[in-house]
């Protein structure tokens, strides 16, 4: 089975943290959740180093998803100060998204590239290129959700 | 265990899309290792598993889906309860303003009377008398909450000034419609009704109200003057609506679930006015459905059939 493996220290900047405010930030308005955005940036900062400090501890890969769930509803709950539930419900939520679309962008950047996901491991800065489709998938897919104002269930920050 | 019950109840739809997010991430977690695994001989081993986990997981998210209906039920009893107290509510409130009108027309004769100007209390009573000619009051017709809303619609029907007529033919007990469905259903449809009169010059506003026993089923009718309703396919969808208001549309797509739950069909028509026309079933006919709220004079004669 495939192991996690440590990331390089610029991909903290160029991926984790990016990654943990999007997931942050898509999830919280699916569910109409107000954050203010020093929070929301705080959130993605600390999640994102949290996340990236994760990847030096030897596990299954796909696990430090869940950690990272746990870590980030934590983080929305006493920084964003969002009950608990919701904020679980918002975070899976861009999780799902997140997760869902790198799933489909991997396999064509496997193809497009003609490497193997081993080639990930050494060559990490192909992973940093390889975020920035991912990066604006997520942005596009906040700008359709702002834009028609679409909503999972709409907790209007009542938590 | 109560605070338990009431808050899955409270929050049955999030935990139903919190369930269906966690399978759906457990899922891609499982296709992302699948793809950058070379080896899936340990993922083998860990399917049965999956399977049990995600099974789990698709029996929260149908019993919670079934509390949501439950709970939607009981939202619109609720809705349609309330709406039936602001009726009864807004019955009190002209009751009360006719009882001080009749009140200070009394003080004002005996007035008059006292101070001997009998000629002038006459004629200040025809002058009451004529005005008030058509308000009878409240006219019992069969059924204490059908009377109260007819009542209501009536004194908001004339202070609108619209000729409102209506014609109770036949027990409206005996409508194979529990008694709050029956008035969600007409006050749906007179207060659509008022709405569109109002919109008629002040000598052509004209509203009615029939309620009669045909050989076949009963019949409901309520037609208005007024502007001729446009996109006839689309007036039962929920939300849809010629208002601006954000929260309305869903009147006549109650009337419509209603009609439909008890059997029976709604029919509308535009020439010459709008005409919305019910028909209910009556108990023992093809599309009937078993009346249990017969009142209880009614009680032996269905036990006989």
């Amino acid at each position: 089975m495939k192991m996690t493996f440590p990331l390089e220290w610029y991909l903290l900047f160029l991926v984790s943290i990016p990654q943990a405010f999007l997931v942050t930030l898509v999830g919280l308005s699916l569910f109409n959740l107000k954050v203010p955005e020093t929070r929301l940036v705080v959130i993605a900062i600390a999640g994102g180093s949290l996340s990236f400090l994760l990847r030096f501890i030897p596990m299954v890969f796909g696990l430090q998803i869940f950690i990272g769930l746990f870590i980030m509803t934590c983080l929305t709950v006493f920084v964003g100060r969002i009950k608990i539930f919701p904020a679980v419900c918002a975070i899976t939520a861009g999780l799902v998204i997140i997760s869902v679309v790198e799933t489909s962008l991997l396999p064509f950047y496997l193809l497009l590239s003609k490497t193997s996901f081993a080639t990930l491991q050494t060559n990490q800065l192909i992973t940093a290129i390889l975020f920035i489709p991912e990066a604006l998938i997520m942005v596009f897919i906040y700008g359709i959700i702002q834009k028609l104002k679409f909503r999972m269930w709409d907790l209007n920050n009542v938590g | 265990m109560l605070d338990k019950s009431s808050y899955i109840r409270k929050n049955g739809p999030l935990i139903t899309i919190f369930t269906v997010l966690i399978q759906t991430l457990f899922i891609s977690v499982v296709i992302l290792e699948i793809s950058i695994s070379d080896d899936l001989q340990w993922l083998k081993m860990f399917l049965p598993f999956a399977t049990i986990i995600v099974l789990f997981l698709t029996v929260l998210v149908v019993l919670s889906i079934n509390q949501i209906v439950v709970n939607s039920k009981k939202s619109a009893q609720a809705e349609i309860l309330k709406t039936h107290l602001d009726t009864v509510d807004e019955l009190l409130n002209t009751m009360q303003a006719e009882r001080h009108e009749y009140t200070r027309h009394v003080q004002t004769v005996q007035a008059m009377l006292f101070l001997e100007e009998n000629e002038a209390a006459k004629e200040y009573l025809d002058g009451v008398a004529t005005k008030y000619w058509c308000d009878e009051g409240l006219t019992y017709v069969g059924e204490p909450l059908l009377t109260g809303l007819i009542g209501s619609k009536r004194a908001i029907a004339a202070s609108m000034g619209i000729d409102f007529a209506f014609a109770i033919k036949c027990n409206p007990r005996l409508l194979p419609l529990k008694p709050w469905d029956l008035c969600s259903v007409i006050g749906n449809l007179l207060d659509n009704a008022i709405e569109a009169a109002m919109q008629q010059e002040d000598n052509d506003r004209k509203v009615g109200l029939e309620i009669k026993d045909n050989e076949v089923d009963y019949t409901i009718y309520v037609y208005n003057t007024g502007p001729k309703i446009n996109n006839l396919e689309k007036i039962f969808i929920p939300g849809f609506t010629s208002k601006e208001s954000s929260g309305r549309g869903y009147g006549l797509y109650i009337v419509k679930r209603i009609v439909d739950d008890s059997g029976g069909k709604i029919e509308v028509f535009v020439i010459p006015r709008t005409t919305f026309t019910i028909h209910l079933p009556k108990e023992g006919s093809e599309n009937g459905k078993t009346d249990k709220r017969l009142h209880r004079n009614q009680l032996g004669k269905a036990i006989g059939i």
